[in-house]
């Protein structure tokens, strides 16, 4: 039962952050992030109920977020942003003025975002949404710090480029 | 960089599960790992046998047949001796290998305080067997018995734990569990007792009296553990409260459906089972009521009641299909030792008051 407990209080501090990244991993469709959201923390249960070790309950949930999200976009059932846009599936805020503000660059964002390829994608998502560390990050792809900090510049280049800054 | 840093962290700090959406996930979640915890605890104990660790130094290819051999003879021991009685050839094996081992996979001290109450569980339903199938010698009896105390003593010291150390929720699980199975096994003893084995009696008299004393105990500290989540503040079960809700329908349906697949049930039998679940929904819906006026340790409690008589009507059902007995079993306290006056206060209780007086701490008060 402590396990349990551990695991829900994992649960509430990174469950957030967890369907953030399914969010802006799976072009803002909202219901496949929860739903990809769920499935993490069911795997990862899973995963710990069987009596394996994990050090790192932070990134091994974003690891398993990963590898559902690759299974997932290999899968090719993957809305296009316009899609989700026009269908309505825009996120909750508060406050009018910065709701307009904030929703025409989230859309701004996430066309960029969506640009990118998906690995690209990835290391972007998780280090400036997910605020993980190099370590981290290589720890959740399996990639090496120096490879991660590549991709980063590389993306963050045509980042800048379509976001325009 | 570190604009462009900010500006996506601004943007994206929005995007966020609504409270409900938040609520919802962890709903099935719990659930999802409350039926995994059902499923180890229910599943033969075959899969912790493992293998001595000296054949993890040799070469597989070169022993490989002996060792698939040596692995099915084990796994094959050991699953049979799951379903064996005292007195068989492979007994010894599921009480001092299998259980030793799950033993050995019960990390926590809610895990220990469940598979002591299992156990327990176990070896009154290994008496019922051997009764019904007129195999309880005078030495087997006394042993079985013992094994029992021991069990059962063990669930209700780690069930004193848990109240010593305020962990409500855990002492309101295994105390209800505790009392659910004690109270079946003894209307299953005592239907099996009151039978005439070629003019003789079975002479079950010795082990009844036990579990009577111990089902009052621990019904007692049903009670108090009860009255203390009623008085505790509502942060603490505001969480435990739906999760609770959440066990006490799924037991519901999953009795539901058990009753409407089972076909030998006596008439008598099934009006009491259908009678029994209806009385858990209505348990289920005051306990609603008491979530939506924030009164989370009294909503608790009602879930907690309804899972237990969902779970006691499980065990009618299953003593007519396992043991071809029908019970009727000692009432389970219904609600006459919550009653509420309009203030929302308890009544004192009479059994709450026969307990030592150091068992109450502060904010017990039942006045």
């Amino acid at each position: 039962m402590d396990e349990e407990n551990k695991f829900l209080e994992a649960y509430e501090k990174y469950s957030d952050a967890i369907f953030r990244h399914c969010y802006f991993r799976l072009n803002a469709d909202r219901e496949r992030a929860k739903d990809m959201a769920q499935e993490t923390f069911l795997r990862a249960w899973k995963y710990i109920s069987e009596g394996k070790k994990v050090d790192n309950i932070r990134a091994f949930l974003y690891r398993v977020a990963t590898n559902l999200i690759i299974d997932h976009v290999r899968k090719k059932n993957f809305f296009s942003l316009e899609m989700i846009i026009e269908k309505g599936g825009e996120p909750e805020m508060s406050g009018e003025l910065e709701r307009i503000r904030n929703k025409t660059d989230l859309n701004i964002l996430l066309k960029s975002l969506q640009k990118l390829k998906e690995r690209e994608r990835q290391v972007i998502v998780l280090r400036y949404i997910d605020d993980l560390s190099l370590a981290e990050i290589s720890e959740v792809t399996g990639d090496s710090e120096g490879a991660i900090a590549t991709r980063i510049h590389r993306s963050v280049k045509k980042l800048k480029e379509r976001f325009g800054q | 960089m570190d604009n462009l840093n900010k500006k996506i962290k601004k943007i994206a700090a929005d995007i966020k599960l609504l409270p409900q959406e938040k609520g919802e996930l962890k709903l099935r979640l719990v659930d999802f790992m409350r039926r995994e915890r059902e499923m180890v605890e229910t599943r033969p104990q075959a899969s912790l046998i493992m293998f001595p660790p000296v054949f993890a130094y040799l070469n597989l290819k070169r022993f490989s047949l002996s060792f698939a051999a040596l692995f099915l003879v084990f796994f094959g021991v050991s699953f049979a001796a799951e379903r064996s009685l005292p007195g068989d050839l492979f007994y010894p094996i599921k009480t001092g290998v299998n259980e030793k081992l799950a033993e050995f996979a019960s990390f926590s001290e809610f895990d220990r305080a469940s598979l002591e109450l299992k156990l327990a569980d176990r070896r009154l339903e290994e008496i019922e067997e051997l009764a019904v199938l007129g195999r309880l010698k005078p030495e087997i009896k006394a042993d079985v018995e013992s094994n029992f105390e021991k069990h059962s003593s063990s669930a209700q010291k780690r069930l004193q734990n848990f109240g010593d150390s305020n962990k409500l929720e855990n002492a309101s699980d295994i105390s209800s569990r505790l009392e659910t199975s004690l109270t079946a096994h003894e209307g299953i003893l005592d239907e099996l007792n009151s039978k005439k084995d070629g003019g003789k009696e079975m002479s079950l008299d010795s082990i009844l009296e036990k579990i009577k004393e111990d089902r009052k105990q621990v019904s007692d500290r049903r009670r108090l553990t009860e009255s203390r989540i009623s008085v505790e503040s509502d942060e603490q079960f505001s969480k435990e409260a739906p999760l609770r809700h959440t066990a006490a329908q799924n037991k519901i349906s999953e009795v539901s459906k058990l009753v409407s697949q089972s076909n030998d049930l006596s008439l008598e039998i099934k009006t009491e089972a259908l009678s029994n679940l209806a009385e858990a929904e209505k348990l289920l819906s005051l306990g609603k009521t008491k979530l939506d006026n924030s009164e989370s340790g009294k909503a608790f409690n009602h879930f907690q009641k309804a899972l237990q008589l969902a779970e006691k009507t499980r065990l009618i059902v299953g003593a007519k299909s396992n043991l071809q007995i029908e019970v009727r079993f000692p009432n389970l306290e219904k609600n006459s030792d919550d009653q509420e006056n309009e203030s929302g206060s308890l009544e004192k209780s009479d059994s709450i008051s026969e307990i030592e007086p150091h068992e109450m701490e502060r904010g017990d008060t039942q006045d």
